[in-house]
């Protein structure tokens, strides 16, 4: 790269790889540094360099929804994503979710109403709709589907899905 | 003491006579007076908690120290032959620690004369080289290193063309498998009935190539332990991939280990070996480390698999009051270069209806396409598909009702063989199906304006009844609490639930004191495929047998200890019950009393019966809505109705029928591998421009199965239900949009492009 | 994918310097469309410029005159949210709500949706496409479902924006900055044809950065309707689409813009059709002739005929529903 060394280098900004670089990055509230390629997807060091592997590859080109995660809160497909471009947000995986005491309400919705068959696809499921409880305690249908109408179920299971979803939505509602 | 009996058994429409070893005890049937506490009950799944938390760990997400990475190299050609490869550069890369291809690899023999790593390339994604990595990125790299000359051979993907004399060959042995006239079944004269009939209609179908696209792709790691090899692999059957593989690499059966515990999704693309694990075992020998290969999504589209494409002439004929008089088939299959054969397309049309004349041609071809192995239903799917649009059309021809037509030419006997059936409830499926969606009130030819609604309904039939040999086991430990033992495996159905069922029904434990360990070939007896329906009705009545046999350990020695006689005794929620004594002990006490001594109760599946005939049964019917002007087809009600036998978990069943539903729409609506015929290359090898249904193309569905014990098939009466729900509604769909727009579409899928285009050629609207 | 350097930008004129410092440099905002084509080997960039560190690119607001002016990565989830748009500019957020996935919408930018690469199966694929360097499109006498019906003359790939239709119908324009000076471009005149080697479809030069898109203040009571025909019911892109922008006074259309996405290789604006409309009544009969003209010069391929019929039934259905909505 020795034609860009000059102009690059007067200018003020932070240039890292493309080797392997210390990425810092927080993720279910614990920090974590880790030795990975710019080139690195975030999905890739959730599974393979933290070992957090609920979040799954399937397609790796953000065509099925298997690899959701929250990033500030905001679900987004992990595969899609550079780990270097995580650093300083705020990353939420499947493992993160389950209160300290127990599981999520959705998680106990997702088992009491059956809301998977493979369960290939449920982390990125349950995330997709993490992100909209966290603002809307109490979607309608609608809303469900519409916040899950980016995570593909091979096996079909979606009218279960949108069951589970409905009734954390009415628990809400009453409670 | 166990015997060898010979049974029939059917595997996907196949019927083969086995030996199989059998326990020497009879079981008498649950029926349908058996009081039951449990089966039958909704419960939820076991290993949910794993599978919600992220933490149930596929083969995909296993991680062992040390462990490489593999990455295939694909053919980029239909067909070509490999002139020179030159891997050194990619071999000498840091980080890379082995390539295999056809120049190192030993000639282990493939598909017919092919071998592992051929010259010969017969399809777009045929495995060329593979790369063993520290790392995904590094195999990749060193794959971009592999210099291959091809010399491309002239190729055909489309099996009407490979049909013809002077095609391109893929296979010394000719492009036809079997005989030019395929697999033929006949029966009666069908030159004779289409002669007596009043109307004789012919027509041509076709339905798609599909892909299974399970979210988690083929995927293995492999491991020596010294001479012994341990496979994770995520497989439909992991006895058949220890066997297969244990052969193909010339080891003793219990050197190889197979394990699958979780596993995300089959759909028949999982039965057997493939090209993969035996790949991942040589490099992990070669290396001395632990190899993980698992397909990219483009691998999967192009090498996983496919339900093959087939074109379907068929033709009938009817008398004027509706008595059917002759069916013929004659179906193509295009199987691509190594697909083992074609499915049973014709299946329904030998067995649905009573029907004198029948005659029936399946063709398989080869082509220099993807590999076709089953999917869901093969077969009897795509056969449905002509067989019920045709009937939908015959019957609107003679102006009769089609539910009354279907009904006019019902099979109360098996029509192949005459026998009697060991239960069928077609007929109360039709009347449950029809009155949920208010068939008899639909509102007919009042359609204007552009969206309009239309009605439809097809029936189905498939195997059932599941045969040996399965195998398990029963411990009970000192607390009371009891491990069941198969290898068997869970693709998603519900296996492992409804087997701590039936173990717990039949020891009279609570389901939450029975553990049940499947998925790994040497924790549990020999378990059959995962395919064909047969999981819970071949496994069901092993497990049951265990757990019996076990109980009856459990009550002789508690009558010794307690000094009663054994057969005062019973067994129910976890405690031991006299008819002599009024107190009550726990099993646990008993159990505790023997400390380590176990008790093991072993079981086996039974023989199937020789003089009754084995079918599921149903109906579906679809309400849909079509824009006539922008050809949307929206799918919105399917009432589903099938005659499964027992239903053990009414949750989980619930689950199977709907998702077959929704498979069964993108069937109808969207899926389908489309290749380029120029090039002979898919156009849509991904998971974006193959289409697969979203939440938001599901319609709403209405299963109301039809619950009643099938007292003959087994021992607990279920009869299966993984295929059945996929089978009607395509067709259903297809004759709901006829229904709508007078329109009817005879290739698969219902496709916006298809539609309208009729529309426009019809001049209609 | 090849191993790149990766650059926090700070600055727009940062992030220009390192453009033209690095030939082998592309800008990174939302990725999701960078990183499918660097994942499939369609693009090798050696340094990846990342603008998201660059403040205030991600703004939306209104400039003294009323005009929109939205920054080039704002995500469209959030432009599509912001109360401004819903208010005056409402096509914009029904078209996004149609687009692509929740997270894709989470995640990908204003400006990189309109300079999204085409999605046609022989540029995404291994073929020899015109596009890749190839000597015709294979799309025109291959598989030609989804290829355009205009403009296709030597490659019959389409624009798959939904935003890109909406925006044109609302007369938006870019901002481009390079390192010699700053220049606004009518998006109308933005998108071009395919050239070979240079699949970008838009005027953007590769040292050359959008750093706004200006959507002009509507006229009050101004209405938009963006209708999408998608192979299923969501999370796909237009088989064709029709983004339409209606002004009237009293009865009278005052005017009118109707875009039509999905069927050619820019956001195809049927002005045929809008001059039938401007100036009139809309009746029933008229917004048949309109639907009818929308599609002249159309020129289908083997086997996309039925955009043909479909970009009118849209444009036909769209217009008809702005009318009667205004009525209420």
């Amino acid at each position: 790269m020795s034609r860009s060394i000059p102009s690059v280098r007067a200018l003020a900004v932070r240039k890292r790889g493309p080797g392997k670089v210390t990425l810092r990055l927080q993720v279910n509230g614990e920090e974590y540094a880790v030795l990975a390629e710019p080139r690195r997807t975030l999905l890739d060091v959730l599974r393979k360099d933290l070992g957090l592997t609920g979040a799954k590859k399937v397609c790796d080109r953000g065509h099925c929804g298997a690899c959701t995660v929250l990033v500030d809160g905001i679900p987004i497909y992990s595969c899609l994503k550079l780990a270097i471009e995580c650093e300083g947000k705020r990353i939420e995986t499947i493992e993160g979710l389950s209160f300290p005491d127990g599981l999520h309400p959705l998680q106990k919705a997702f088992i009491e109403h059956d809301a998977f068959q493979c369960g290939f696809c449920t982390p990125g499921q349950i995330m997709s709709l993490k992100a909209l409880f966290d603002r809307n305690p109490h979607p309608s249908a609608d809303e469900i589907r519409s916040a899950v109408a980016g995570n593909l179920c091979r096996c079909g299971a979606y009218a279960k899905i949108l069951r589970a979803a409905q009734a954390v939505s009415e628990a809400h509602a009453k409670g | 003491m166990p015997r060898i009996v010979r049974t029939k058994v059917e595997f996907e429409g196949e019927v083969r006579e086995r030996m199989a070893v059998v326990e020497e005890d009879h079981i008498t049937p649950w029926g349908s007076g058996t009081p039951l506490r449990i089966v039958g009950r909704s419960y939820p799944r076991t290993g949910g908690v794993e599978v919600v938390t992220g933490k149930a760990t596929y083969t995909a997400d296993v991680q062992l120290p040390g462990m490489l990475y593999c990455r295939i190299m694909r053919s980029p050609h239909p067909h070509a032959e490999i002139a020179s490869i030159d891997y050194v550069k990619a071999e000498s890369m840091s980080g890379v620690r082995a390539v295999l291809c056809h120049a190192n690899a030993p000639g282990i023999r493939w598909f017919g004369d092919s071998l592992l790593f051929d010259r010969i390339l017969r399809y777009e994604g045929e495995e060329v080289a593979a790369v063993a990595a520290d790392d995904e990125e590094i195999a990749d790299g060193a794959l971009s290193l592999i210099r291959v000359r091809y010399r491309e051979l002239p190729f055909v993907v489309e099996a009407e063309e490979a049909m013809k004399p002077g095609a391109v060959q893929i296979h010394p042995g000719g492009n036809i498998v079997g005989g030019p006239d395929g697999e033929v079944y006949r029966r009666g004269n069908v030159r004779e009935g289409f002669a007596k009939a009043d109307l004789v209609v012919e027509e041509r179908y076709e339905t798609p190539a599909a892909v299974h696209n399970c979210l988690e792709p083929h995927c293995c790691v492999a491991m020596w332990a010294g001479d012994e090899l341990v496979l994770w692999d995520s497989t439909q059957h992991v006895y058949g991939i220890r066997n297969e593989v244990a052969a193909t690499l010339g080891l003793p059966l219990n050197k190889v280990r197979v394990i699958s515990e979780f596993i995300g999704g089959g759909f028949g693309c999982k039965q057997g070996v493939g090209k993969h694990e035996i790949i991942a075992a040589l490099l992990a020998k070669m290396t001395g480390r632990p190899v993980k290969l698992a397909l990219s999504r483009r691998a999967e589209n192009l090498a996983g698999g496919v339900r093959h494409p087939t074109i379907q002439y068929l033709k009938a004929g009817v008398r004027r009051d509706g008595t059917l008089m002759a069916l013929q088939l004659r179906s193509i299959a295009n199987i691509g270069a190594y697909g083992m054969g074609g499915s049973e397309v014709g299946g329904p049309i030998r067995e649905l209806y009573r029907c004198p004349n029948v005659l029936t041609e399946q063709i398989a071809i080869h082509t220099n396409l993807g590999p076709a192995t089953a999917f869901r239903a093969p077969g009897y799917m795509e056969g449905m598909y002509g067989l019920e649009s045709m009937m939908d059309q015959i019957a609107r021809g003679l102006g009769i009702d089609p539910l009354q037509f279907r009904l006019l030419n019902y099979a109360e006997k098996d029509p192949m063989r005459g026998v009697s059936y060991s239960s069928k409830h077609l007929d109360k499926a039709y009347r449950t199906g029809a009155s949920i969606i208010g068939w008899e009130s639909r509102p007919g030819g009042q359609n204007a304006g552009a969206r309009r609604r239309g009605f439809g309904m097809a029936s189905q039939v498939w195997g059932g009844g599941g045969g040996p040999p399965a195998y398990a086991i029963v411990r009970l430990n000192a607390d009371g609490t009891a491990d069941v033992l198969t290898g068997t495996q869970d693709i998603g159905t519900g296996t492992k639930t409804v087997l701590s069922q039936i173990a717990a029904e039949e020891l009279g434990f609570k389901v939450e004191d029975v553990r049940v360990t499947i998925g790994d070939s040497r924790a549990g007896p020999y378990a059959p495929v995962s395919a064909g329906s047969m999981t819970v009705p071949s496994m069901g009545p092993a497990v049951r047998a265990a757990a019996r046999s076990a109980r009856e350990q459990l009550l002789n020695l508690a009558a010794d200890l307690l000094r009663v006689l054994a057969t005062e005794l019973s067994v129910k929620e976890g405690k031991i019950k006299s008819t002599a004594r009024p107190r009550e002990v726990a099993v646990g006490e008993i159990t505790g009393r023997i400390g380590d001594f176990m008790i093991i109760g072993q079981g086996a599946r039974g023989p199937n019966p020789s003089d009754a005939k084995v079918r599921t049964f149903g109906a579906q019917f679809a309400e849909v809505e079509v824009d006539v002007e922008t050809g949307d087809v929206t799918v919105l009600r399917v009432a589903a109705v099938h005659d499964f036998g027992r239903v053990i978990n009414p949750l989980t069943l619930g689950n199977q029928v709907e998702g077959g539903i929704v498979q069964g729409t993108g069937f109808a609506l969207m899926e389908e591998r489309i290749v380029d015929s120029p090039t002979g290359k898919a156009l849509n090898a991904n998971l974006e421009a193959y289409k697969v249904p979203t939440m938001l193309d599901v319609p709403s569905i209405e299963s109301h199965p039809i619950d009643l014990p099938d007292e003959i098939c087994n021992s607990i009466g279920a009869k299966g239900a993984g295929e059945p729900p996929i089978i009607p509604t395509a067709p259903a769909i297809a004759n709901a949009v006829f229904d709508a727009t007078g329109i009817r579409i005879r290739s698969l899928p219902i496709t916006r492009d298809k539609l309208l285009e009729e529309i426009r050629r019809n001049a209609a609207f | 994918m090849r191993p790149f350097e990766h650059v926090d930008a700070t600055s727009v004129s940062d992030a220009i310097a390192l453009l033209k410092a690095e030939p082998d440099g592309t800008i990174i905002a939302g990725g999701t469309d960078l990183l499918d084509l660097m994942k499939d080997g369609l693009a090798s960039p050696r340094v990846l410029i990342n603008v998201k560190t660059i403040d205030g690119l991600d703004r939306i607001e209104a400039d003294a005159a009323g005009h929109l002016i939205i920054g080039p990565i704002t995500t469209l989830a959030r432009l599509a949210e912001d109360a401004r748009v819903r208010q005056d500019f409402l096509l914009l957020s029904e078209a996004i709500s149609v687009t692509a996935s929740p997270q894709l919408r989470n995640m990908a930018t204003v400006a990189g949706n309109v300079c999204q690469r085409p999605r046609c199966w022989y540029y995404r694929g291994t073929f020899d496409c015109f596009l890749k360097g190839g000597n015709s499109c294979l799309a025109v006498g291959g598989r030609s479902r989804d290829s355009g019906i205009f403009g296709a003359a030597e490659c019959a790939a389409v624009n798959p924006s939904d935003l890109a239709p909406a925006l044109l119908a609302l007369g938006a324009s870019v901002v481009i900055e390079n390192a010699k000076r700053r220049r606004e471009v009518p998006l109308e005149s933005f998108f071009t044809a395919p050239q070979k080697d240079r699949p970008g479809f838009t005027v953007l030069g590769r040292d050359e950065m959008i750093v706004e898109v200006k959507v002009p203040k509507q006229p009050v009571g101004s209405r938009g309707i963006y209708l999408k025909a998608m192979e299923r019911k969501t999370w796909s892109f237009a088989q064709a689409s029709a983004a339409i922008q209606l002004s009237r006074a009293e009865a009278r259309v005052t005017d009118v813009r109707i875009i039509l996405g999905g069927v050619a290789p820019v956001p195809w604006r049927a002005s045929a059709a809008e001059d039938v409309l401007r100036g009139k009544v809309p009746t029933g009969e008229l917004i048949e002739r309109v639907a009818a003209t929308a599609t002249d010069g159309a020129h289908p391929l083997g086997q996309n005929g039925y955009k043909v019929k479909l970009a009118k039934a849209l444009v036909k259905r769209g217009l008809a529903m702005l009318v009667d909505n205004s009525r209420s």
